[in-house]
């Protein structure tokens, strides 16, 4: 995959990310048109795979991948236009699903999520009263899945055990928020 | 391995095929581990569903700029193609030339005079979007249909007319100071400003987590009344505040 994009790809810059988004969204929605969704339901579509796509670069599970990000983001794509299509209750043309359907797109299995649990909906009203320092060091590990070390060079700590020590202090509160 | 590392590598999907072995018999054989690691699965599950969001909402901005410039290109287009038919219309009487010219240079002149401030309820039209619906996220073929959810789901649907008395009636029980906002959303939308504003400023002063972003939809309900004066007080707050829309309120101001 193209390093150049992918590394705009996880990157916070929002010029970057608007070009990206621009690059392959007037095709997607023309790739979309044929299984009968309307403009909005496309741009919705192209949305979710996009943060699919980005969430994947983030994690550094696309740094392996050989098919090129536009390929990859289509097969998201679809993926996901086929769940639009399940959810509207309309039925999948045999037809577009087997033929006409760009053969090189590789299958790309999406989890669907299940709904937030009550304790993870409370914690994520008290992620906000976390402060600054917290919500990034909680974030860089579970969002983008960066190890200790990384975190460490990425946030200017001295050093991994202050990283390890101010984790567990976020968790800490978090955990006597939801005591309380 | 030590027990911390073992989990850290699970929640970052790290752990080879003996570490899984080794994680998953820790899980069954020590309850304060399992406590630990459902704990740190859930904190896990929210961070990533208020990272998302927040992204989610950047591309939605991002498709928003994108069809107004689509929009743009498509006048332009417009235009250029009235001028290829031009030629057609061959010999016009000289006296309609002369007052046709008159008349663009007429238009010229205002279409240079009225740009210089622009027009606040043009502004207002390219940077008003109703706020996406964070609060409540709707889950495709969700077959629960209580209050909360009707409401959301015809404002997410863009139903806003429907969407007003059902946000109403959930302010008077429910009390949550989110349903002022997207009730404030839903009348810019509707051409009601001047209702809405009443409700943002009750928004503002709450302390809920779409506070921040009161005051930009304060400034974009006046620019729909064309109160330049009040929106442009709104906007050097949201300025001020740096967080939410800082950028595009700065830009604002300047074309104000």
């Amino acid at each position: 995959m193209d390093k150049t994009a992918l590394k705009d790809l996880q990157s916070d810059d929002r010029l970057k990310l608007k070009a990206l988004y621009n690059r392959y969204r007037a095709e997607f929605l023309n790739f979309g048109r044929r299984y009968n969704l309307d403009k909005d339901d496309l741009a919705d579509v192209y949305q979710e795979a996009f943060l699919a796509l980005r969430k994947r670069a983030i994690q550094g599970k696309l740094n392996a991948i050989d098919s090129s990000m536009k390929t990859y983001l289509f097969a998201i794509g679809k993926f996901k236009i086929y769940d639009a299509l399940k959810s509207k209750k309309r039925e999948i043309p045999y037809e577009t699903q087997l033929h006409i359907v760009e053969a090189e797109l590789p299958e790309v299995e999406i989890d669907t999520e299940q709904p937030l649990t009550e304790k993870q909906l409370l914690l994520r009203t008290y992620l906000k009263e976390l402060g600054e320092k917290c919500r990034q060091v909680l974030t860089m590990f579970y969002y983008r899945g960066l190890s200790i070390e990384e975190i460490a060079k990425h946030a200017e700590y001295k050093n991994e055990n202050t990283v390890k020590a101010q984790k567990s202090r976020c968790l800490k509160t978090l955990r006597q928020l939801c005591n309380r | 391995m030590d027990k911390e590392t073992l989990l850290e590598k699970y929640l970052q999907d790290k752990l080879n095929e003996p570490e899984w072995q080794e994680f998953n018999d820790l899980l069954k054989s020590d309850p304060d581990f399992r406590a630990e690691a459902e704990f740190q699965m859930d904190v896990r599950r929210a961070i990533t569903t208020e990272e998302d969001e927040n992204f989610m909402n950047i591309l939605a901005d991002f498709e928003t700029e994108a069809r107004v410039a689509e929009q743009r290109t498509a006048s332009t287009e417009e235009q250029t193609e009235a001028h290829r038919e031009a030629p057609k219309t061959k010999s016009f009487p000289k006296k309609w030339l002369v007052a046709a010219s008159i008349a663009l240079l007429a238009g010229l002149t205002y279409f240079f005079t009225a740009n210089q401030t622009a027009n606040p309820h043009d502004l207002f039209t390219e940077n008003f979007v109703p706020y996406r619906n964070v609060t409540h996220p709707i889950t495709r073929g969700e077959e629960t249909n209580d209050a909360k959810n009707q409401a959301f789901l015809a404002y997410s649907k863009g139903n806003y007319q429907e969407a007003l008395p059902l946000f109403t009636a959930l302010y008077t029980s429910a009390k949550e100071p989110y349903y002022l906002f997207y009730k404030a959303n839903a009348l810019i939308q509707l051409n009601r400003a001047e209702e809405a504003i009443p409700l943002l400023q009750e928004h503002l002063q709450t302390d809920d987590s779409l506070t921040d972003k009161s005051t930009w939809y304060l400034a974009m309900a006046y620019l729909q009344l064309e109160d330049t004066k009040k929106a442009k007080e709104a906007l050097k707050k949201v300025v001020e505040m740096n967080t939410y829309k800082a950028k595009e309120a700065k830009q604002l101001l300047e074309e104000l």
